[in-house]
């Protein structure tokens, strides 16, 4: 049994109308399968699986079908990116594709979600933007997310609590205004129950995803991973800490490792049994299977998007004109904040795609021999393309201008 | 035949041939249009026996549109499941069930006769022999 208090259970006679009652009824019912006690009150909630590419007509019509309903968000949402650059559809960086189809019914999406009062930053980063700061959430705040590389971050990095929420449920949840208390929302479930110590220090983002993988098969428990993992300075250190959080949500299910220095929380005396060491060789051999074998069509960067720090990081890498392209993505957000280094960037030869990205939008071609940073971007792409290879972002700066 | 106790997080009653598959994640390496696994097995109107999930949360929506487009299979069993799965069993309806015991999973193969009842008592009724 869920114990409901007297304003959910109004919610649900339709007090507060009837789109509502419906959302907070499939809370409590998937509350009631997880064996949950009771819901929690969330302050945010950020909704994935809104590309038309991902989602579909199934996706779609649920989606508007809560709309028609005259469903509200209840507490400030962002959205994830979608299918093509809203800010220009005919910007696909040469590689995307976007038919009739396909824009009528990403547009639908965003007509509905917006309808309901949900903020259409259009990024799996919505913790980078303006909009979001000025929410000014502190530590501790429950959240209900979907996007798995936000959650793992949002646990981790930021100190903010949310299980991986499906995409679906964390729409319900920013109508109800609550989930269900359960995993990490639960003080206990936060707390490590082991140690895993990464011999190579510092990480790059690649070696992080690689950690992250091994992580993804060795570590099964619900309670996170406490990872002792030597990490570069600022401002290189959190594109690091984002492709571990995306490549954790990618390779497996865990929602939050604890990062002594980094995660806030008390970590001292919290260090769970005798390590378990993740060996360099292991590490250095998996990222030689990981590393491009085949001539490179073009690079990606922006899976999780780039953020504005991220381009100025990007221009000082880049000495040249890039002969291998680089397709960056980003929220509209970033690229409006970044505004000099976007056109020194493009003078180099990089092509800026905003609101979507490669993993959610729809590629022109199945054959195309792509180097990324990105292990997540690796996992999605690989059954989809010819070909993914992993490097760094110095690494792929150095082979776009000499191949 | 072979009786196990599981928990069941959507109960419904199934019986179907089984298709198994260690570690999933429904987006990406699950068609919903078509009911087939990145490899090109059928789920439609199988026992999908997973051993763990992974991956996006996207995979809420590509539960829905397995049922969707009429190509679900009667029933998910899992060794430990995960709320992205219960999400999109719950809004498809599909029965799903979790605690299948580590070694029965290993027992299993494809083409097994499985059973499950909303009380969560599952039969294994009979697999291929090998080879």
């Amino acid at each position: 049994m869920v114990l409901l208090t007297r304003e959910e259970e109004e919610i649900l006679e339709g007090k507060m109308g009837e789109a509502k009652a419906r959302a907070l009824e499939a809370i409590v019912k998937v509350a009631e399968s997880l064996g949950a006690e009771r819901l929690i009150r969330i302050e945010h909630a950020h909704i994935s699986g809104v590309s038309y590419g991902t989602i579909g007509e199934p996706g779609r019509r649920f989606i508007e079908d809560l709309y028609l309903s005259g469903a509200r968000v209840s507490v400030p949402t962002t959205v994830n990116p979608i299918g093509f650059d809203d800010a220009d559809p005919a910007n696909t960086g040469g590689i995307l594709k976007v038919d009739k189809d396909f824009l009528e019914g990403q547009q639908a999406i965003i007509r509905a979600l917006t309808g309901m009062g949900a903020n259409p930053v259009l990024t799996c980063t919505p913790y980078k933007t303006r909009s979001f700061a000025s929410l000014n959430l502190k530590p501790g705040s429950h959240v209900a997310w979907g996007e798995s590389s936000a959650v793992a971050y949002a646990n981790t990095v930021l100190g903010i609590w949310t299980n991986r929420e499906g995409g679906p449920l964390a729409l319900l949840a920013s109508i109800a205004g609550r989930t269900y208390y359960y995993g990490v929302h639960i003080p206990e479930n936060r707390i490590p129950s082991e140690t895993y110590r990464v011999e190579i220090a510092p990480v790059d983002e690649v070696d992080a995803g690689v950690v992250a993988e091994i992580l993804a098969e060795t570590h099964d428990n619900d309670r996170p991973p406490l990872v002792e993992m030597g990490l570069p300075p600022e401002p290189y250190r959190d594109i690091v800490l984002r492709e571990f959080s995306a490549a954790l949500g990618a390779a497996g299910n865990i929602s939050m490792a604890v990062i002594p220095g980094i995660t806030p929380v008390e970590t001292r005396g919290m260090r769970p049994g005798p390590a378990i060491e993740i060996e360099a060789r292991l590490i250095i051999s998996r990222r030689k299977d990981l590393a491009p074998g085949n001539p490179v069509d073009f690079i990606f960067l922006g899976c999780p998007h780039l953020a504005a720090d991220d381009l100025k990081i990007l221009d000082h890498y880049l000495n040249g004109k890039a002969r291998i392209p680089i397709i960056a993505t980003l929220s509209r957000d970033a690229y409006e904040r970044a505004g000099d280094h976007i056109r020194r960037l493009q003078a180099k030869g990089v092509r800026f795609i905003r609101s979507t990205c490669l993993i959610v939008g729809q590629l022109k071609s199945r054959d195309y021999s792509i180097a990324t940073n990105s292990y997540k971007a690796y996992f999605y792409l690989r059954r989809k393309v010819s070909s993914v290879g992993l490097l760094s972002l110095p690494a792929l700066a150095r082979l776009a201008v000499n191949p | 035949m072979a009786s196990y106790r599981l928990k069941p997080l959507v109960p419904g009653y199934a019986e179907g041939e089984t298709v198994k598959v260690e570690r999933l994640s429904f987006y990406g390496e699950v068609d919903p249009v078509k009911g087939e696994l990145y490899d090109g097995r059928s789920i439609a109107g199988k026992i999908l026996v997973i051993g763990r999930s992974r991956g996006s949360t996207v995979g809420s929506y590509i539960i829905y549109g397995l049922k969707y487009y009429g190509v679900e299979p009667k029933a998910i069993v899992m060794v430990k499941s995960e709320p992205i799965v219960v999400v999109g069993a719950v809004l498809a309806g599909i029965p799903l069930y979790e605690g299948l015991p580590r070694e029965v999973f290993e027992k299993i193969r494809d083409g097994c006769t499985l059973r499950v009842r909303p009380t969560g008592e599952m039969e294994l009724l009979e697999c291929p022999t090998e080879g």
